[in-house]
């Protein structure tokens, strides 16, 4: 066992570190990719809005407009080169609860980019989670530490904000002494305990709430919950993300702008002969191929593995053993299933369940033989989703 | 930067067929240095056969059957000692070659190699001999040549000839530190079960079948007992002698011949222990384990089908993050 490999999710108190400016960002557009009059060589200033939804993190030139590959998905990217930060003063506009109107508020966070009208009409039950979702990543907890004490008021505004009478809040067992009282002001509490798998919202809202039957639950990341808290304070949205950076060596916490590429970061920690990045967490995450790839909201953690360390696929024969079924957090026959997806009968691996695999990795990293089970059910769900296409048309 | 870019995940436990091999071999080791001591050379040379036999017999057969997939990995040097376990220290040389080849070709190469075997292949080629040559198996007899300071009448042939009230005169005690005739190593009672402990802490094996399997025995032979306490022994006899405890651990517990699901192995379990007895009460056989685990072995892919089902997640979300 490589000393890296621990599933345990509790960690100390770490200090999130800051790192400089990156030469460029790189902005995603979602949605339509529709700028509008803007146009490379263009200047744009912090805070503007580009179009309703995206706001420019930074003042700078825009260098190019192209498409890149993020979070599993083609998107339209423009390439900034900031100017230096001319810092901000979002610290002093007061952090207590506004007494504005609440279209007021729904004002500000507009502005910041959150147009939040359809989840506050609708009757979906939100959960925040301060459980993290990979091994090898503390963002969360560390955030859950930083704000322990604004929680309250934070807890408050929010219920406002969504006009619910009852917010459920999943944090680790570690940590919930700090957050108990919460459950005062109507914030369903749960405890997790913080063991991969049990932060991947599908399994956190399956298990954990599994007494409160929640309805169409939206999942929120603590981090994205303070966000919106804090745009609703001062009107604006808060451009940085907090990413966990690990190696064999030991991993740290660093506050990066939304939008720095991943070549940055790893300069700016001086890793320079990695052989995979990893963003995602070491069991679910992708490896990237270009390091130009932007954090995003999404990336809560970055993982490098060197040359000597990566894993190969040694695909020997299923000797039936049975340790990846036993460590499914769905219970699937993994070890029937992939044979089926190995010899094309994706129809009886549609039978025994597949497209419940949450794809955690697990099944694969206990196997002996080295089978690249995941792969297989990925192969599998994919055949089906094509079949069932078929069968639409 | 070269980048290398794979699917997930990024991670492996390091186990391997090797390692799982090898924490077999070492499960093994407390009983054949004990039956190496007690029966010295003799032992030697069975074991040695055994493992020499199923070493080419798996290289030779897996030529001819043009099956490339799992190159060596320990599996024949496991399957050569717990084969020699099962053998009465005289056995003659051809008798052992012959078993141990059986075992490998039609116990599992046949089927397709490590894994796709329905039946345990040590049983397979156990109960073929069994069947063919019950003479040379026959543990009384070639025990005669030995000295051993102890009654060497295997206590199964003493319990089907002379009755119940006959098994007093076995100690529990010399019973489990392996003072009684049988195979060279599964009579190591205690050092087996120190063996299979290992396993267990190792996790090589989970707890159902061997727990399981004490039970049935226990369960069914108080069941016996209860009918007729003076033609039918103590429950602890029966966990004690012959084969029990080398089944429990090592014969039932093959991966591919005992089902994966965990009720499946509570029933397996159980009823390799329940048909050990009833073969041992009302069959001609002194000792019925393996035939017990090979009826059970024909259930397991219908025992898979007892898996509890995919647990559903909760579906219907109205989003992940907001954008
Ligand atoms: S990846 Fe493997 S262990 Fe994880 S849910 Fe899917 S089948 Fe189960
Ligand atoms: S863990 Fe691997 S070898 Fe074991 S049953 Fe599953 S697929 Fe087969």
């Amino acid at each position: 066992m490589k000393k890296e490999i621990k599933f345990r999710q509790e960690y100390d108190e770490m200090m999130i570190g800051e790192i400089v400016l990156p030469e460029h960002i790189f902005l995603p557009i979602t949605g339509s990719g529709d700028i509008g009059d803007l146009k490379v060589g263009d200047r744009i200033n912090k805070y503007d809005e580009i179009f309703p939804g995206l706001i420019s993190p930074v003042t700078g030139e825009i260098k190019e407009h192209l498409k890149m590959f993020i979070d599993g998905s083609e998107s339209d990217v423009l390439k900034i080169a900031p100017v230096e930060d001319e810092g901000d003063n979002e610290s002093d506009e007061g952090s207590d609860i506004p007494d504005e109107s609440n279209e007021a508020i729904l004002g500000k966070l507009k502005k910041s980019g959150y147009y939040l009208e359809n989840i506050i009409e609708s009757e979906c039950d939100i959960v925040v989670s301060a459980v993290d979702t990979d091994p090898l990543c503390s963002v969360s907890q560390q955030i859950l530490r930083e704000n322990r004490k604004d929680l309250n008021k934070n807890f408050d505004l929010f219920k406002r904000i969504f006009n619910r009478e009852k917010i459920n809040f999943a944090v680790p067992e570690h940590l919930f002494d700090m957050v108990w009282k919460l459950q005062a002001q109507g914030v369903n509490v749960v405890k997790v305990i913080p063991d991969y798998p049990n932060g991947i919202p599908e399994i956190l809202i399956s298990s954990a709430f599994e007494k409160n039957s929640l309805k169409s639950p939206l999942y929120l990341k603590l981090e994205e919950f303070l966000n919106i808290c804090n745009a609703a304070v001062t009107g604006r949205p808060n451009f940085k993300k907090v990413i966990t950076l690990s190696d064999v060596n030991g991993m740290k916490n660093i506050n990066v702008l939304k939008g720095t590429p991943l070549d940055h970061i790893l300069k700016d920690s001086d890793i320079r002969s990695a052989g995979k990045v990893i963003t995602g967490g070491p069991l679910r995450g992708s490896a990237n191929f270009d390091l130009n790839t932007p954090v995003t909201i999404e990336t809560d953690s970055v993982h490098v593995q060197y040359k000597k360390d990566i894993v190969r696929a040694v695909n020997d024969q299923c000797i039936n053993c049975g340790r990846c079924n036993g460590h499914c957090p769905v219970n699937l026959s993994v070890n029937l299933i992939t044979r089926y997806s190995e010899f094309s009968q994706f129809e009886k691996c549609r039978d025994m369940g597949v497209e419940n695999c949450i794809e955690c990795g697990l099944c694969s990293f206990y196997c002996p033989a080295g089978r690249s089970l995941v792969q297989l059910i990925r192969l599998a769900k994919s055949e089906i989703n094509n079949l069932e296409g078929e069968i639409e048309q | 930067m070269k980048l290398i870019v794979s699917s997930p995940p990024h991670w492996h436990s390091g186990s391997s067929e090797k390692i799982i091999n090898l924490d077999f071999i070492i499960g093994l080791m407390p009983a054949l240095i004990h039956s190496l001591y007690f029966f010295g050379m003799h032992a030697a040379r069975v074991i040695a056969l055994c493992v020499a036999v199923a070493i080419l017999s798996e290289v030779v057969l897996k030529k001819i059957f043009k099956n490339n997939i799992g190159p060596f990995n320990g599996s024949a040097v496991y399957l050569g000692i717990l084969f020699s376990m099962l053998l009465p220290p005289t056995s003659p040389y051809w008798l052992v070659i012959f078993g141990v080849f059986l075992s490998v070709f039609i116990g599992r190469e046949i089927f397709g190699g490590i894994g796709s075997n329905p039946f345990s292949p040590v049983l397979v080629g156990m109960a073929i001999l069994e069947l063919s040559w019950p003479s040379h198996l026959n543990v009384n007899l070639s025990s005669v040549n030995y000295n051993l300071g102890f009654d060497f009448h295997s206590p199964l042939t003493a319990l089907k000839s002379a009755g119940a009230d006959f098994t007093s005169k076995f100690s529990l005690f010399e019973l489990s530190i392996g003072n009684q005739v049988g195979g060279i190593g599964s009579v190591a009672i205690i050092f087996l079960f120190i063996g299979g402990i290992y396993l267990l802490a190792r996790k090589v094996i989970r707890w159902e079948i061997p727990l399981f399997f004490a039970l049935g025995v226990i369960g069914m032979a108080a069941i016996f007992r209860a009918i007729d306490p003076h033609s039918f022994a103590l429950p602890w006899f029966h966990l004690l002698t012959g084969n029990v405890m080398i089944g429990m651990f090592f014969l039932s517990t093959d991966y591919s011949s005992s089902p994966f699901s965990n009720p499946g192995k509570i029933i397996f379990g159980l009823g390799c222990g329940v048909f050990t007895v009833l073969f041992r009460v009302l069959s001609v056989h002194e000792d019925g384990v393996i035939y017990a685990i090979l009826i059970m072995n024909l259930f397991t892919p219908m025992l898979d089908k007892l898996v509890s089902g995919p647990k559903i997640l909760k579906t219907g979300y109205f989003g992940r993050g907001i954008k």
